[in-house]
């Protein structure tokens, strides 16, 4: 197994954040990133041949390009006399030249525009014997641009002790489109397996393949196989997938599809706090038990790892019990859950909580005055059930937080470096890795404590001698960036609504 | 297929984005743009001069043009550029967009090109070849007959070409005191655009023959075609220029940068007499990859026993079966090339476009007095690199 801060640092040599402020990805990036997850599987462009060049790079591959990938190389003729032929012609070379488990066509905004059916043409072909299969455009070019604000809207509306489920769809990106694919076209009905998962595996953050094996060992403990994993699993596994009687899942079209398909149940688990903190994974465990009917079997399993896992954090919670603490984020609408898991979850006493909301955000995410109130009434709620008398401030001055710096220990949830001497150390978030096992609840409460330990400030940071402002960090300052990205801004969110 | 290199669009990014006061405007969707940009972005992360209008179903359906007058407005807006070059994708291509329409909507601003650059109607050099005369109308006649010391424009390289700026520096550098670098196209401002007709000699490293040939009917400017002038013997061919069309001699220079080289490499002599015989193999565009195996050959002695051109190969699998098929140590190419050096379990040495998984951020040319020792320091330090964990030779 990979070191699992290498695996996240590599990723990070692609510098997505930075491209999305000025760019979004099309479709296709979406559609290569999964098939990048899964097994001997090649994917062709249907496209012109630019597509099946820089593709291979791409936001959804950040570890590393997806070097096969074919492309149809539309040219002018096949705009004039459609392109259905030339595909044909690809496939049947790519499968003579590479003889994969299954070929993957992908279609373009060129050849969504020419209306090719390529669906009709993997159909003619799985009769030639090649296993193929033809991705589904759901929008033209790139995903649905609204989602991210409808979400925030959504969430605005929640209420932090209630369900938190939130099933939001994001449309168009390209990766549920190919899922989809493999359940309308690879995955076969088939005898069910009692008390079996399948899992959805892209999506886990810094740990996510750690954890993921961690989750697959604890469903064991329970009683639970997991049949399959979607998409990583060999493509004849992939077939048998409607066999199990759960899905957990990232995303949640291609889930539904399925359970409409196959009437395999599913457990989203994109809800914004409903699985957060060591309480968090209790209640993903206890979801999957009440799905698969496994209530009294499961529940003694989960005391006994909460348990466990407090007690191996016991001493490190009492250490870092013992430094007040400000908390500081930029996201409005994770501060409450990030607040319950530092003080609740890892026992840090947060004095403050400082909420940047930088008015390009404000604009950006459409947060109206009555979204941000319902947002900082979260922030409130949370607030009072932790019960560590945190005081909250919404963009404070820079008077205001020197002193609130100087009040505390250390500085948690921000990699900020702008914040960086001004009066306590940073822990930086990528410290904070727990996800949905108890396993990496206690490394990030142990590896905190640590940080805590040895934590100093530093004013020497290289960073720090650039053109930074706290206003639009990570981005620097430069007059073309700044451009660049209000342009973006204009190009992307101001235009007129789509669908 | 397997494309070897990017289609127009890639080309005339490759041309333009480096015209540092300049913003690229893309008609198209939004993956070219992103594309593009991510190629770029190694480079300088500082100086984003791109963006899209971000075509979307209702501009196919009731044409892109309010959408593109929009974007050229909050272009002209928030850059205050000297040039925009509106670049068209295959969408807005196929939708028949009437771009010149729309651009004459701004009469009095700075230039606003148009470049047609439709996937599907051409490759990367074509895109460059297209750009780069594209730019022939900008430039003012020139006010001096003889430049001295003479002025040399250089043409071919791309805004995203690994260490293309230090190489650029290095190779002005060269030629002074008794000659002058001129406009380097694709690491320019518009005014060196503009000036670039008052240049004596066009140096056509691979690429902008198009525009040099124009540039010499309209101008009288000759131009001479090379290689990428890797290695000793590519800072020669330069000097040789340099005597041929305006006498000046470069003899002592060349001696002291031949005695410099051979110092340099000399602390590592091994290592060149470990690459002596070895074979390697080559891909990048036709005047890198023409370059780069002349160094190999005539100035380290090894055997390039597989070499393709990008732009003459239909297909990126056919040259993979060819090195396949060889008995390749080393690979030359871009950074796409990784999978088959790892396939070979040998170093990839990148020094073609696209270079995505390195940067350069010292004065670390690879071409001129200095560049032959970084260089040899890449090829020898991705050999020893390259070298994981494998325990006993023979288990």
């Amino acid at each position: 197994m990979g070191q699992p801060f290498f695996e996240e640092l590599s990723t990070l040599m692609y510098p997505s954040g930075l491209l999305h402020t000025f760019g979004v990805n099309g479709k296709i990036s979406g559609s290569i990133g999964a098939v990048g997850e899964m097994q001997g599987v090649l994917p062709i462009i249907h496209g012109a041949r630019g597509c099946g060049f820089h593709y291979r790079h791409s936001a959804r591959r950040r570890h590393q390009p997806l070097y096969r990938v074919l492309t149809s190389d539309l040219t002018e003729q096949e705009i004039i006399l459609g392109g259905e032929e030339k595909l044909r012609e690809t496939v049947r070379q790519a499968f003579e030249t590479y003889r994969p488990d299954l070929i993957m066509i992908i279609p373009s905004p060129v050849s969504d525009i020419l209306n090719e059916d390529i669906r009709s043409v993997a159909h003619g072909l799985r009769k030639e014997g090649i296993p193929v299969v033809s991705v589904q455009s759901e929008l033209f070019s790139h995903r649905d641009k609204n989602y991210s604000r409808s979400r925030l809207k959504a969430l605005a509306g929640q209420k932090i002790t209630g369900d938190n489920r939130l099933e939001m769809e994001l449309k168009g990106c390209g990766f549920t489109e190919v899922l989809c694919a493999l359940v309308e076209q690879v995955m076969q009905p088939c005898p069910s397996i009692p008390q079996s998962v399948n899992i959805e595996t892209v999506g886990w953050g810094c740990e996510g393949r750690q954890v993921l094996r961690e989750i697959g060992t604890f469903l064991e403990k329970c009683g639970i196989t997991v049949n399959c994993w979607i998409p990583s699993s060999p493509c004849e596994k992939l077939a048998q997938a409607p066999a199990a009687q759960l899905n957990l899942v990232k995303r949640v079209r291609w889930a539904r599809r399925m359970k409409e398909r196959f009437g395999t149940d599913y457990l989203h688990l994109g809800g914004d706090g409903r699985y957060s903190g060591l309480d968090g994974i209790c209640t993903f465990y206890r979801d999957i038990a009440a799905s698969l009917g496994m209530e009294e079997q499961m529940e003694p399993v989960i005391a006994e790892a909460q348990q466990a896992a407090l007690e191996a954090t016991s001493e490190a919670r009492q250490q870092l019990a013992k430094h007040p603490c400000a908390l500081v984020t930029r996201s409005i609408q994770s501060a409450p859950f990030q607040l319950k898991r530092y003080v609740q979850g890892y026992g840090i006493p947060v004095k403050h909580l400082c909420v940047l909301l930088t008015p390009e955000v404000r604009r950006n995410m459409a947060i109206d005055q009555e979204t941000e109130e319902k947002l900082l009434a979260r922030i409130r709620e949370a607030a009072a059930l932790c019960g560590a008398g945190t005081q909250i401030w919404l963009n404070p001055r820079e008077e205001e937080l020197d002193r609130i710096f100087s009040a505390v220990d250390a500085v948690v949830g921000t990699d900020d470096a702008t914040l960086e001497g001004r009066g306590a150390p940073l822990i930086p978030p990528v410290n904070e890795t727990i996800s949905f096992s108890f396993e990496s609840y206690i490394r990030t409460v142990l590896r905190l404590n640590e940080r805590m330990e040895h934590c100093r400030q530093k004013p020497d940071l290289l960073l720090n001698r650039m053109d930074f402002s706290s206003q639009h960090y990570p981005l620097h300052n430069s007059q073309n960036n700044l451009a660049a990205k209000e342009l973006w801004a204009r190009m992307w969110l101001e235009r007129k609504e789509e669908l | 297929m397997r494309t070897a290199d990017g289609c127009k669009l890639f080309g005339v990014h490759q041309a333009l984005a480096g015209i540092k006061d300049g913003v690229i405007l893309f008609h198209s969707v939004v993956g070219c743009n992103f594309g593009s940009m991510a190629f770029h972005l190694p480079h300088d992360m500082r100086d984003i001069r791109q963006t899209c209008t971000v075509i979307s179903d209702s501009d196919v359906v009731f044409s892109g043009e309010a959408s593109l007058e929009r974007a050229i407005r909050h272009t002209l807006e928030q850059f205050s550029p000297s040039v925009v070059f509106v670049v068209t994708g295959c969408v807005s291509e196929m939708v028949g967009d009437d771009i010149r329409s729309v651009l004459s909507r701004f009469p009095s601003s700075p230039p606003l090109l148009y470049v047609e650059a439709a996937g599907f109607r051409g490759s990367l050099l074509q895109g460059y070849e297209a750009s780069l005369l594209a730019l022939l109308p900008l430039m003012e006649p020139p006010r001096k007959k003889q430049q001295n010391p003479p002025r040399i424009n250089l043409l071919g390289l791309g805004s995203s070409d690994y260490r293309m700026e230090e190489d650029i520096q290095t190779l002005g550098a060269l030629m002074e005191p008794q000659a002058e670098l001129g406009t380097a196209f694709s690491s320019c401002t518009l005014s060196e655009v503009r000036a670039a007709a008052s240049a004596s000699l066009n140096l056509v490293v691979g690429r902008g023959i198009q525009l040099a040939r124009e540039m010499e009917k309209r101008f009288g400017i000759p131009y001479e075609e090379i290689d990428y002038p890797y290695g000793v013997l590519g800072s020669q061919e330069i000097f040789h220029l340099l005597q041929k069309h305006f006498g000046i001699s470069c003899g002592e220079k060349l001696t002291l940068l031949k005695e410099r080289a051979a110092n340099q490499a000399g602390r590592i002599y091994p290592y060149l007499q470990a690459l002596y015989g070895r074979p390697a193999a080559v891909i990048g565009s036709e005047a890198r990859s023409r370059g780069m195996k002349r160094f190999l050959e005539e100035e380290l002695g090894m055997v390039v026993v597989a070499m393709a051109c990008r732009e003459k190969l239909s297909d990126l699998e056919l040259f993979y079966q060819q090195v396949r098929q060889s008995e390749t140590a080393l690979l030359f190419g871009s950074s796409f090339e990784q999978d088959l050096a790892e396939e070979l379990g040998i170093p990839l040495i990148r020094c073609d476009y696209p270079v995505f998984d390195q940067v350069c951020i010292t004065p670390s040319p690879y071409v001129g007095t200095d560049g032959t020792a970084y260089l040899l320091e890449s090829i020898v330090n991705g050999i020893m690199g390259n070298r994981g964990p494998k325990g006993a030779l023979y288990q």
